[in-house]
């Protein structure tokens, strides 16, 4: 249900610098690294709930995290193929054939809320 | 007794020594007298417990019991039992009863195994503290100011605490491995695809896998070789043959070349984690294996790369949680949007929010090539790196952790800090290698772990240098509480 399509706004971020060591130093250095406006994006992306209160906390713990991850700008990667599979092991297809039994009953009885057959959700068609 | 090995209780059930029933009522006693200082247990099945141990000692009375018939263990939380909650550590899955079992809990079933309860851990497994739990954190046996390490802190500190033989644990990032040093217990993680995903909650697909957490190599041996094998359920499940993985136990170590990295003996490793190294490594030397140095040059890159790739996988696999099908809903929504959006934001906890969100930025349009692409290339730099160090010896061994067990509140508020605790452990899931944590001793009267590192489908192998260790050596013997 998260889409990843929407762009964000703004250009992909500049190149990293390193982290340092202090908890204190990363702090001054990214402060302008994720605005809570992103974060506000990210969130509606993310069917997140954020309060007003946190934004900034979580603004600047996105903040950290993303510098951190940023060291791996300055690696040379050409020609390197994207690695998805440890043994590179290729995916293997089943038998297009009914293996499991009908549990309908015991799936719905897992939902917050389920009538007739059918989970429910707030009305969605005005 | 429950300081019995598995080893030793499937002897003493089969001499008629105890009775699976007396030994699981033992441990029940014990963790209703003793888990409330360690809270390694989120849920305890007496019910179930005592119904399976009294089918086991019926099929060892007739003479046909299979392996682990009667050896009581305990699952991670995040391993799907069919009618029992399993909670994930959320209050996402807090009223969450599945109506299967993982396979390994299917395939532990089969070898007898007795199910005491579902173990504390760090909320859908996401960090190394075991802190994060919706039903508060674990405490370490060694010291219960301590941090028994995460994300299966519940599994190792059940261990360590003497209220269970052995635990079911995943480790995603090292989170069976590093919980392993800090309780002095012994883990494995195994090759990626060795062991069935289905039925494990998901957390990054590419790097999951489970595995045991026990008190000695033969023990784990015993677990991993009921849990491990080919899952058709599970896509990325090894088609490869059943392994005993403990027959080679007692093969000499003669001729072994062990690698050195020197990366993992830079700043930030504690002197005296250092010095229980070396003294581990001299053990080996006497048990015949040579030692070489190493590189792997790519090691600083693990981090990062893991926390683009676990993130963005989360992302995805989390979204699953909707408030709709089963877990959390909450109150009143006003409308679908508002329906995910707080069923989200109030049933899962910050550092799960924060992964989602590192997730949802990594993967978005633009920035995708940047950040999950790249780090994908970099990952495969790092299986490169030990695919020569491979060409080179035949096991890697380092310090599991860079630092002992540290106090419970001193990281949680500090994410990258915390990330850092995984310095070691981490490269080993990005490669998909096989990897354990051994007790090679003591710092401050907290536990230091060995990390031994084999190469693909060398189970059998690592296992056989842990247990040879454990034979000339004592320290996973050494106990947190009064035995």
């Amino acid at each position: 249900m998260t889409a990843h399509c929407v762009k964000l706004t703004g250009p992909a971020r500049s190149p990293p610098r390193a982290v340092s060591d202090s908890q204190r130093n990363r702090r001054n250095s990214i402060a302008m690294a994720v605005d809570t406006q992103t974060v506000e994006k990210l969130a509606e992306l993310a069917r997140i709930a954020i309060s007003k209160e946190t934004l900034e906390e979580v603004s600047d713990r996105l903040g950290e995290i993303l510098q951190l991850v940023d060291q791996l700008q300055a690696v040379n990667t050409d020609g390197i193929t994207p690695m998805a599979h440890p043994l590179d092991e290729e995916q293997t297809l089943r038998t297009d054939a009914v293996t499991e039994s009908d549990r309908r009953k015991d799936f719905l009885a897992l939902a917050p809320q389920a009538e007739e057959g059918l989970y429910l959700v707030p009305k969605v068609i005005e | 007794m429950h300081q019995l090995t598995i080893a030793e209780i499937i002897l003493g059930l089969r001499r008629k020594a105890f009775s699976s029933t007396e030994l699981t009522r033992h441990l029940l006693d014990r963790i209703q007298q003793l888990d409330s200082g360690f809270n390694s247990f989120i849920t305890v099945t007496e019910e179930l417990a005592l119904a399976q141990a009294k089918a086991a000692d019926q099929r060892l009375a007739s003479g046909e019991a299979p392996a682990l018939c009667g050896v009581p263990i305990a699952h991670k939380d995040i391993i799907c039992t069919s009618g029992v909650r399993t909670s994930c550590a959320s209050k996402m899955l807090d009223n969450f009863v599945p109506p299967y079992n993982a396979t390994i809990v299917e395939n532990l079933n089969a070898a007898g195994a007795v199910t005491l309860g579902k173990t504390n851990m760090d909320e859908f497994a996401m960090g190394s503290s075991s802190e994060s739990s919706y039903y508060g954190p674990v405490k370490n046996p060694w010291n219960t100011s301590c941090v028994p390490g995460g994300s299966s802190g519940g599994s190792a500190a059940a261990v360590a605490a003497l209220l269970a033989p052995a635990s079911t644990a995943t480790d995603t990032g090292g989170s069976i491995r590093q919980p392993a040093a800090l309780t002095n217990t012994t883990g494995l993680k195994p090759t990626y695809g060795r062991v069935s995903r289905w039925g494990i909650v998901a957390y990054a697909s590419s790097l999951d896998q489970a595995g045991p957490i026990a008190r000695t190599a033969e023990d784990a041996a015993y677990l991993l070789s009921a849990m491990a094998g080919y899952d058709p359920k599970d896509a990325t499940s090894l088609n490869r043959p059943q392994t005993d993985f403990g027959k080679g136990l007692n093969k000499a170590l003669t001729g072994l070349k062990i690698g050195i990295p020197t990366e993992y003996f830079g700043e930030g490793l504690n002197p005296g984690i250092a010095d229980r190294i070396q003294e581990a490594l001299r053990e080996y030397e006497q048990l015949g294996a040579q030692l070489q140095d190493i590189s792997l040059p790519h090691s600083k890159l693990a981090i990062p790369a893991y926390y683009v790739i676990a993130p963005a996988e989360a992302s995805a696999n989390l979204s699953r949680f909707d408030g709709i099908r089963y877990g959390y809903r909450c109150q009143a929504p006003e409308d679908l949007r508002d329906l995910y959006r707080r069923s989200r934001g109030e049933g899962f906890g910050e550092e799960v929010q924060r992964r989602i969100l590192v997730g949802t930025y990594a993967l978005s349009a633009g920035y995708y090539d940047a950040y999950y692409n790249k780090a994908q290339q970099v990952r495969r730099l790092i299986k490169q790196d030990f695919a020569s160090a491979f060409e080179q010896v035949d096991v890697i061994m380092g310090p599991t952790t860079p630092s002992p067990a540290f106090k419970l509140g001193t990281k949680s508020a500090d994410p990258v800090a915390m990330y850092l605790e995984d310095i070691y452990t981490i490269a080993t899931n990005l490669a998909g290698l096989p990897g354990m944590s051994i007790p090679c001793g003591l710092v401050d009267n907290l536990p230091v772990g060995l990390q031994i590192t084999g190469n693909y489908l060398d189970e059998a192998r690592i296992l056989n240098i842990a247990h040879r260790y454990q034979q000339v050596t004592n320290w996973h013997t050494a106990s947190a509480v009064a035995v």
